[in-house]
């Protein structure tokens, strides 16, 4: 308690720079992004760009190449061609040392959860924190309690492991994990997938609170319109081997391109359309709410 | 550690101040500068009374909590060690109370203390309980009675491939003669080089062993007997079973297992198959056509490898090697030992495939049943080749 500081204000923006590897605009810039299996070209001249804070759905045919693009992203894949830039560092030029600093930036979620079957879910939320910021142990099993709260589980859940858990419950064990460093970058592999709608639906607003309250940007791959509808600023549709579109979810779906008429303009696409302004409205206020509550408490 | 915090704190980086009861709070209390954060705290003299986050840069869940946890009077400064290990024990609900202390929040890292403090509980793992002796001695009983079930299991398993194999034998069911030939080549054909250059290896080991012991009585001729006897009626056998066991047997456990976890089994059933069928019978017969035809080139390569041995550092010519082992061996050493080879494999394919159908959903499980298919099936290859022996002994054979 030496460091006492009478300065009332103060800023530290270089401190900022130090602690991630630095501050563009956009926080993942894809270009040219090529992958090949011996004949088969999964993706040629692939572009995108993410832009910081927010939630960025990938959506495609099955087979059109939407999680190798994401494990091109975290570096998974080594593509054949092109650029992956993430946090500003070229991923493919990048040394390990320089690779594992920006890893440290983002948590993944694997579509089943991708949990370590040996330890229990309070172990695997916390093994991030104990392998790169070490703390006292209260405090990270605190820190992992909070997480495995966070995404919905009930505090019993955390003794339990993963083959004890439902689908659902695993995935909500991923995304716990992935958010155990509290990274700027969230990659969700189908987060909604085998989800019931009200489980699918309790993450979409999961995730929008998260971005709002962690300073997320959140990348996603779905096949759920309703969660596109519900939580995603803007759509990247992935087809003929590239990106073929970028925008947002109203936007995308008044898009001429054949599959992206036949997948918005289906009955799911014009249901989810409809009950999107609602829930998007709601979550707002009940947002908008909370922040009233405490202010009142204060006051009071 | 501390002098590079206190360099970072006076350039403006994390840091705590007193002004009167309410802290404040500086720079950015995010995960990397939780640890100097957590010092700083350590050296508090008493727990304030309000927060002031006026100047906080940064704030992310876990300095959020800190945070919390600061304000918390069963952990904030002050409070001694065990008096705070017994605080994380006691679940407080949550900290939503603790919200009130703070001052000069920003409106987005409100919206983030406030899900913080929704969601934050100061319950930690309590430590597992001690274990006392009745809990052990049930966990001896539990074994026990594991291990009683088990053999039960087997027994019951035994006759279901009987009973699916006469099914099969009285045209009931058809026998998978694509899958039986599958398994033929990877259990038998892709085990040769293996099997053989073991034996073979054996085979001059017991040569020299016996050379050096026989030697002595000025018996070293005998050495062929020693040979050829032990790899006629025992090596030659055991040495492929044990060695089919770790290769053939785990692998079933292994394939069975897999597709168990992937629900493939209960695939199998709900299309009103048989796995038994379909998955069992094929192995079981593989394995029994293979394992004798393997024991037999493991009976040759171990006599080859002794009579190497014999005819390069022992003076025993090949020539010699066989006329003595044709005049002193018996031919029915040789049927006794391939006798045993038909059982070994039943044994060891029945085990192999129980196992994979006991697997349970995770990828640990797998690596569980194939370590104990591997150890059951060694196991009873040894016990029942004693049996065998004691068997002969009384027949006198």
């Amino acid at each position: 308690m030496k460091a006492v500081r009478t300065e009332p204000s103060w800023k530290s923006d270089e401190s900022e720079q130090t602690d991630s590897p630095e501050s563009p605009e956009n926080i993942i810039e894809i270009s040219g992004l090529a992958n090949k299996f011996g004949a088969q070209v999964v993706h040629e001249n692939l572009n995108l760009q993410v832009r910081r804070g927010e939630v960025l759905a990938i959506i495609g045919g099955s087979g059109s190449g939407k999680s190798l693009l994401l494990r091109s992203i975290i570096g998974l894949q080594k593509p054949n061609g092109g650029q992956v830039r993430v946090l500003g560092v070229d991923m493919a030029q990048a040394t390990p040392a320089e690779q594992a600093k920006v890893a440290r930036h983002w948590g993944v979620m694997f579509q089943d959860g991708a949990l370590f079957s040996t330890l229990t879910v309070l172990e695997n939320v916390q093994l991030p924190i104990v392998e790169h910021q070490p703390l006292p142990v209260p405090l990270m099993q605190a820190i992992a309690r909070l997480k495995i709260a966070l995404v919905g589980l009930t505090p019993d859940a955390a003794s339990k492991i993963p083959s004890q858990l439902s689908g659902g419950m695993r995935k909500r064990v991923g995304v716990a994990r992935a958010l155990a460093l509290d990274p700027e970058i969230l990659f969700l592999d189908e987060p909604s997938s085998g989800l019931d709608p009200i489980g699918a639906a309790e993450l979409d607003s999961l995730l929008v609170t998260l971005k709002r309250s962690l300073d997320l940007t959140v990348v996603l791959i779905t096949h759920d319109l309703d969660s596109i509808y519900a939580c995603c600023d803007r759509v990247a549709v992935l087809a003929d081997k590239k990106v073929i579109a970028v925008d947002t979810p109203a936007r995308i779906s008044e898009n001429p391109h054949p599959w992206i008429q036949s997948c918005f303009a289906g009955p799911r696409g014009r249901n989810a359309a409809s009950a999107s302004v609602d829930s998007q409205t709601s979550a707002v206020a009940a947002a908008a709410n909370k922040v009233a509550v405490i202010e009142h408490e204060k006051q009071g | 550690m501390t002098a590079t915090h206190l360099c970072w704190a006076e350039s403006g980086d994390t840091g705590v101040s007193h002004v009167r009861d309410v802290l404040q709070v500086r720079g950015d209390c995010t995960m990397p500068h939780i640890p100097g954060l957590l010092e700083e705290i350590a050296g508090l003299k008493r727990a304030p009374d309000m927060l002031d986050l006026a100047a906080i840069d940064a704030l992310d869940s876990a300095g959020a909590l800190v945070l919390l946890r600061l304000l918390d009077p069963k952990l904030g400064p002050g409070t001694k060690a065990d008096a705070k290990a017994a605080a994380e024990l006691n679940a407080a609900e949550n900290y939503v109370h603790a919200l009130g202390k703070f001052q000069n929040v920003k409106p987005a890292q409100q919206t983030l203390l406030t899900l913080i403090a929704e969601h934050a509980s100061t319950a930690a793992v309590a430590p597992q309980a001690r274990k006392s002796l009745a809990d052990r001695v049930a966990r001896f009983g539990e074994i026990v009675q594991g291990m009683w079930t088990q053999a039960l299991a087997l027994i019951a398993f035994f006759g279901a491939i009987f009973h699916c194999f006469w099914s099969i034998m009285a045209g009931k069911r058809k026998l998978r003669l694509t899958s039986v030939v599958h398994h033929i080549e990877r259990t038998g054909f892709d085990a040769v080089p293996i099997i053989a250059l073991l034996c073979f290896i054996f085979g001059a080991v017991v040569a020299y062993l016996s050379a050096t012991a026989m030697k002595d009585f000025g018996a070293g001729i005998l050495t062929v007997d020693i040979v050829s006897v032990s790899f006629l009626r025992e090596f030659g056998v055991l040495l492929t079973a044990i060695l089919v066991a770790g290769r053939s047997g785990s692998a079933f456990t292994a394939e069975i297992g897999s597709m168990n976890t992937r629900e493939e089994i209960d695939a199998i059933k709900a299309l009103s198959l048989d796995p038994i069928e379909l998955l069992v019978i094929p192995r079981v017969c593989a394995l029994v056509i293979t394992l004798p035809m393997l024991s037999f080139l493991a009976v040759l390569a171990g006599i080859f490898g002794g009579a190497l041995v014999g005819a390069t550092s022992l003076d025993i010519s090949i020539a010699m090697f066989l006329t003595r082992m044709q005049d002193n061996t018996e031919l029915y050493y040789l049927w006794l030992g391939l006798l045993k080879a038909p059982v070994f494999a039943f044994l060891i394919a029945a085990i192999g495939c129980l196992e994979g159908l006991k697997v349970s959903g995770s990828a640990e499980s797998v690596g569980l049943h194939t370590t104990s298919s591997v150890v059951q099936s060694i196991f009873l290859v040894i016990v029942v080749d004693a049996l065998f022996a004691v068997l002969f002994m009384q027949l006198d054979l």
